[in-house]
């Protein structure tokens, strides 16, 4: 999340309400993390102009912004999420690239046994192909809290919806991802993975 | 021991992104130029304030219906059209049989579709009524029209073109006009837009995309509920159900199944026949949410969309937000039992040759 503090984001708003221009301020602080989540949602050339459009949607609606929400991350998310609603197609396309190019990654790097490559590559199409069969709902929570990192807090702000259906949705998405991976013939996560930084999961 | 979690990591980091500080640049200019139409000082809130809240802008209403929970507040479209509790009312036998006999009449509809370097025109106009006020307790709210009419031209191939115009404001009284010149004459914000698109970027963001819907009535309404975030709500799930309609190239089937999930959505009433903003008559059919009647009016005989409605009928029963000023809130309970608050009427689609031609 924004090194940015609450007050800070509360006070652009505000002040950008009698003095427009001011309103730049927010885009310097989280343009690049917004243009970034587009950018591993939809790739960079749409994400651009969705972020703009978050941006000038963000702009307009400012004289609602609640202060006691906090950061004003969150709600740019949560612009950008909307917005992504009705682009599936390009979001559809984007993970397919990012799960080609993830499965060459894998493949690449396991040459010296032949056998786990192959295993590591079938694993991430399956993973990404399930990833893109679940739920706009599900997607979009999985990728605020495992990807943007996100708190649960955090992604039920940007969605608009109770910390309690965040869960529930991760949960639920987790498990389709875990049920699917099962399904292959080797399901045992292949060694090539285990170079990937963990993080925790947080609420 | 390696997750589907870092797995998924994984996937999303094999194309690192970049940092683009020239793009964040360019996004800060245009924010920067729609700030430039605002003047400075006492602002107004026209734009956003509290006369947006009642699903003033159908599609942004319905995409934002969800982070409006969150933090935009004052975009009252989805606070206003909450459900406050209780149980709703099963849809109406006459809403259901005049539903039902517009679902079997719109399974032999033709889409209006556009052949190789055509394109399907089509034209929306809506009429809001609106309130702004400036800031201080000397400057009182003031009640104003505004109408934007969207055009859109859609190709075979997913190209095509958006223009968003808007008329001049009109005040309800002249007492609105001199307390808006007494605030200041703010303008509004809303920023006429010309915005041609390739195949790729397939739709406007405001646009709802019928895409993969299902074409059973239950699953639909369930899908409905997911995707769009209507819930339950049934003046949601009536404008969902517009927007929808007003895409020209839906299938026969899903045009009829979207009948059908309102027909068997509870809490819709029947408003037999009634006329349009531009006369035409049509079958209404509707749902009071929250004070709010939200009127969907239709060609029986095509099926094809007319108009949607949204008036007062009980001010008691409006949705304040609660950052709203004692004037605002005093305002909108002022307002009586048969205002209009949004009028939209839909064009009947036509076929042209480019993206400047209308029918």
């Amino acid at each position: 999340m924004s090194d940015f503090s609450p007050d800070q984001d509360a006070d652009v708003i505000a002040t950008s309400v009698p003095d427009p221009a001011l309103f730049a301020a927010l885009v310097d602080r989280h343009g690049p993390m917004v243009l970034r989540y587009l950018t591993r949602r939809v790739g960079p050339s749409l994400a651009e102009d969705l972020a703009a459009e978050t941006f000038l949607r963000a702009f307009r609606s400012r004289q609602t912004y609640r202060s006691e929400h906090g950061s004003a991350l969150p709600w740019l998310y949560g612009i950008a999420t909307n917005l992504l609603r009705n682009h599936a197609r390009s979001e559809q396309r984007r993970t397919e690239v990012l799960g080609r190019m993830a499965a060459q990654i894998a493949f690449d790097d396991g040459q010296q046994r032949v056998d786990d490559a192959l295993t590591a590559a079938s694993t991430l199409q399956k993973l990404t192909s399930t990833f893109q069969s679940l739920s706009a709902a599900e997607r979009d929570v999985l990728v605020l809290v495992a990807i943007e990192g996100l708190a649960y807090q955090e992604a039920a702000c940007a969605l608009g919806v109770p910390i309690g259906t965040v869960r529930s949705r991760l949960a639920r998405a987790r498990s389709e991802l875990r049920q699917a991976l099962a399904e292959l013939p080797h399901p045992a996560f292949p060694d090539t993975f285990t170079n990937v930084e963990k993080g925790d999961l947080h609420g | 021991m390696v997750d589907e979690i870092d797995m998924l990591r994984h996937v999303f980091d094999a194309d690192p992104v970049a940092e683009r500080p020239e793009v964040v640049d360019l996004i800060r200019a245009r924010v920067l130029a729609e700030a430039s139409t605002v003047p400075p000082g006492p602002g107004h809130q026209a734009s956003t304030g509290p006369g947006r809240r009642r699903l003033s802008r159908r599609r942004r209403a319905i995409a934002g219906a969800a982070a409006a929970l969150c933090t935009i507040a004052a975009l009252v479209a989805a606070a206003t059209l909450l459900p406050t509790g209780g149980t709703l009312p099963g849809p109406s036998p006459a809403a259901a049989a005049v539903l039902s006999r517009a679902a079997d009449a719109a399974t032999t509809t033709s889409p209006t579709l556009p052949g190789p370097g055509q394109y399907v025109y089509t034209a929306t106009t809506e009429d809001l009524l609106l309130n702004g006020e400036g800031f201080g307790a000397n400057s009182p709210p003031y009640w104003y029209h505004e109408t934007q009419t969207t055009q859109r031209w859609t190709g075979d191939d997913g190209s095509g073109r958006t223009v968003l115009t808007y008329t001049p404001v009109t005040f309800v009284t002249p007492a609105d006009q001199a307390a808006w010149v007494a605030t200041g004459q703010p303008l509004p914000t809303s920023v006429p837009s010309d915005q041609s698109y390739g195949p790729s970027a397939q739709r406007a963001a405001d646009n709802l995309d019928p895409t993969g819907l299902p074409t059973d009535p239950s699953t639909l309404r369930a899908a409905l509920a997911q995707r769009y975030g209507t819930g339950t709500d049934p003046a949601l799930v009536i404008s969902a159900v517009v927007s929808l309609l007003d895409e020209p190239g839906i299938t026969p089937k899903l045009r009829s199944a979207l009948f059908d999930a309102l027909a068997a959505t509870p809490g819709i009433n029947s408003y037999g026949t009634t006329t349009d903003a531009l006369g035409r008559s049509g079958d209404a059919v509707g749902a009071v949410v929250e004070g709010i009647r939200v009127l969907m009016i239709f060609d029986p005989v095509t099926t094809a969309l007319l108009g949607e409605q949204k008036t007062v009928v009980d001010a008691a029963q409006l949705v304040v937000p609660p950052h709203l000023s004692a004037s605002q809130v005093g305002a909108i309970r002022s307002e009586t039992a048969g205002t209009v608050l949004d009028t939209e009427t839909f064009a009947t689609p036509g076929i042209v040759s480019s993206t400047t031609a209308v029918p």
